[in-house]
């Protein structure tokens, strides 16, 4: 501790696992961002990545509430926020936003989008998969171009509702964060729209790093061009990224409030390392710095591949530290403005970095398992006759 | 924790006083407003109490609370807060801190009362609430507060 702080600040009530909550829900709505990059705004070059994102949007979002679960001090009542959600708290309304995106938007889209492809491969598989299959198609084996089209339909209407529905997740988080006047750090009309750009960024910088990540382990060449549209489209989102929280830190030095002092001390003291260093210079400056270098010069391919899977990873880090900083950097000062306390990351426990380990180690697994059974470069494309990297079902992924 | 450190020069200490920060029991109560099961509520007479057997433990309304006047309970694995001695003030007992303190330091009443001693000690003297760009119309009074109170 230093200066003087409230009796209740001494310890910090939340921690790495709050980190972890914007960080992974901004992930699910970047990757569905990336993968509505295809559908609505027809950026064919990005077709070998469609499903991927998707499932990989799923993966985290499915353990996207542990962080938070495991973090309550009574995870069995977390239910009540369903049951009796008090209408005026910001925070009541996560569980409906969520069940949401996950019911309505997440899980229809991908039915739909496999839906052809999961009665093929039903029949093409024998016992337990078979069984698995016809229950994923709900027992339904139609498969008449009329049926197929309907299906590519209803994806597209979904994803059409989906985007805003990406927009409202995690611009949502950001106003979780934004509308606690209390705590000047984060008290910002800008934060949810910079949660939502960051969101974008890391989405994309995640999806991208994975599909290098899968070509490798398959023994295949990523695509380049879509390599080289999603580098151009995490540019862009960076760049904007990036002015909004510039906008942001030069209204808070202009405006110089009350809180511009003990904040300032904040960023050249306590938190240079997480903010300056890993979120502003390698999260943002050298990834954008890099991609717009692959932009202007004319770049060999194996090494634009090496530069993209090097921004990829600072990019990850530098929104992770952007979450960190803005999460445990807020609960650094003190509410008085008089005084700071200190975050000791614990590795045991609910709430220690072990756990925050395992659970950004889960989403992994559980897109392994989905990837196995939901193939999305073309492994069960292969039985049905189609090309690598192709849609499974139909030339046209999900398209009206 | 150990405690605040000792000030190495007593020298530069202008002055120093002790300032008790409880629950303001705000009109406008961030607490009341964020929490997501509405475990904090305001009862009819304006205090804002808890129910601990409905906090879920999520701590928003101790990141909300600009005053730091909520904690998190570590044995029960909820927050908490000050409740007014609501099981006092409702049998018409004095809140147990304004009744044990021996200056007399403390008034307790009802802000609606206009002939009580509250109201009295409100219109006789100058007092000021903590933060109250907030917006958060606490009704917590201080009187002679010094500037450097945050």
């Amino acid at each position: 501790m230093e200066g003087y702080i409230y009796p209740n600040e001494h310890r910090l009530v939340w921690s790495v696992l709050i980190t972890l909550y914007p960080y992974i829900t901004g992930l699910v709505a970047g990757a569905f961002i990336l993968a509505s990059g295809l559908t609505v705004f027809k950026v064919t070059a990005l077709r070998p990545t469609y499903r991927l994102a998707l499932l990989t949007s799923l993966a985290f979002l499915l353990v996207a509430t542990l962080p938070l679960l495991a973090h309550l001090g009574h995870p069995e009542r977390s239910f009540q926020m369903f049951l009796t959600p008090h209408s005026t708290s910001a925070m009541a309304l996560f569980g409906f936003v969520y069940a949401w995106y996950l019911m309505v938007v997440l899980c229809l889209e991908i039915w739909f989008e496999y839906r052809a492809d999961m009665v093929k491969m039903g029949q093409q598989s024998k016992g337990i998969m078979r069984l698995v299959y016809r229950a994923l198609t709900m027992f339904d084996e139609t498969l008449t171009p009329g049926s197929v089209k309907l299906d590519h339909k209803i994806a597209y209407i979904i994803t059409v509702i989906g985007i805003p529905s990406a927009f409202l997740l995690h611009g949502y988080v950001g106003f979780i964060f934004g509308s606690i006047k209390a705590n000047p750090y984060w008290d910002s009309v800008l934060m949810p729209v910079v949660f939502l750009f960051s969101a974008i960024v890391s989405g994309i910088a995640l999806v991208m790093v994975l599909y290098m990540l899968t070509s490798k382990l398959r023994w295949t060449q990523p695509d380049m061009a879509c390599l080289d549209a999603m580098a151009r489209a995490l540019l862009l989102a960076l760049i904007v990224d990036f002015g909004l929280e510039g906008l942001d830190v030069v209204h808070r030095i202009y405006v110089a409030e009350e809180s511009i002092d003990i904040l300032s001390l904040m960023v050249t003291g306590k938190l240079f390392l997480t903010l300056v260093i890993c979120q502003v210079l390698l999260g943002g400056l050298v990834p954008m710095l890099t991609l717009a270098s692959t932009v202007m010069f004319s770049i060999p391919d194996r090494v634009r591949k090496v530069m993209y899977a090097v921004t990829g990873l600072l990019v990850l880090q530098g929104i992770f530290f952007m979450r960190w900083n803005v999460v445990i950097g807020g609960q650094l000062f003190s509410k008085s403005l008089l005084g700071f306390t200190t975050y000791k990351l614990e590795m045991a426990g609910r709430e220690g970095g072990w756990m925050a380990v395992f659970l950004m180690c889960l989403p992994f697994g559980i897109l392994l398992v989905l990837t196995k059974l939901l193939p999305p470069w073309g492994g069960a494309a292969d039985v049905a006759g189609h090309g690598e990297g192709a849609p499974l079902s139909d030339g046209e992924p999900s398209l009206a | 924790m150990h405690g605040f450190p000792a000030v190495e020069d007593p020298d530069t200490v202008e002055k120093s006083f002790f300032v008790p920060k409880m629950c303001a029991h705000c009109e406008r109560s961030p607490c009341e407003q964020v929490c997501p099961v509405g475990a904090t509520f305001r009862s009819p007479d304006g205090a804002v109490i808890i129910d601990e057997s409905y906090c879920i433990g999520c701590a928003y309304c101790i990141q909300a609370c600009p005053y730091g006047c909520r904690y998190f309970n570590e044995e029960t694995k909820t927050a908490g807060k000050c409740t007014l001695c609501y099981h006092r003030i409702t049998r018409g007992l004095k809140p147990a801190c304004a009744e044990v303190c021996p200056t007399g330091a403390r008034v307790f009443g009802d802000l609606k009362d206009r002939e009580g001693k509250l109201a009295e000690f409100i219109a006789q003297h100058n007092v000021q609430v903590l933060k109250p760009g907030m917006g958060t119309f606490p009704k917590l009074y201080y009187h002679a507060l010094d500037k450097e109170v945050h």
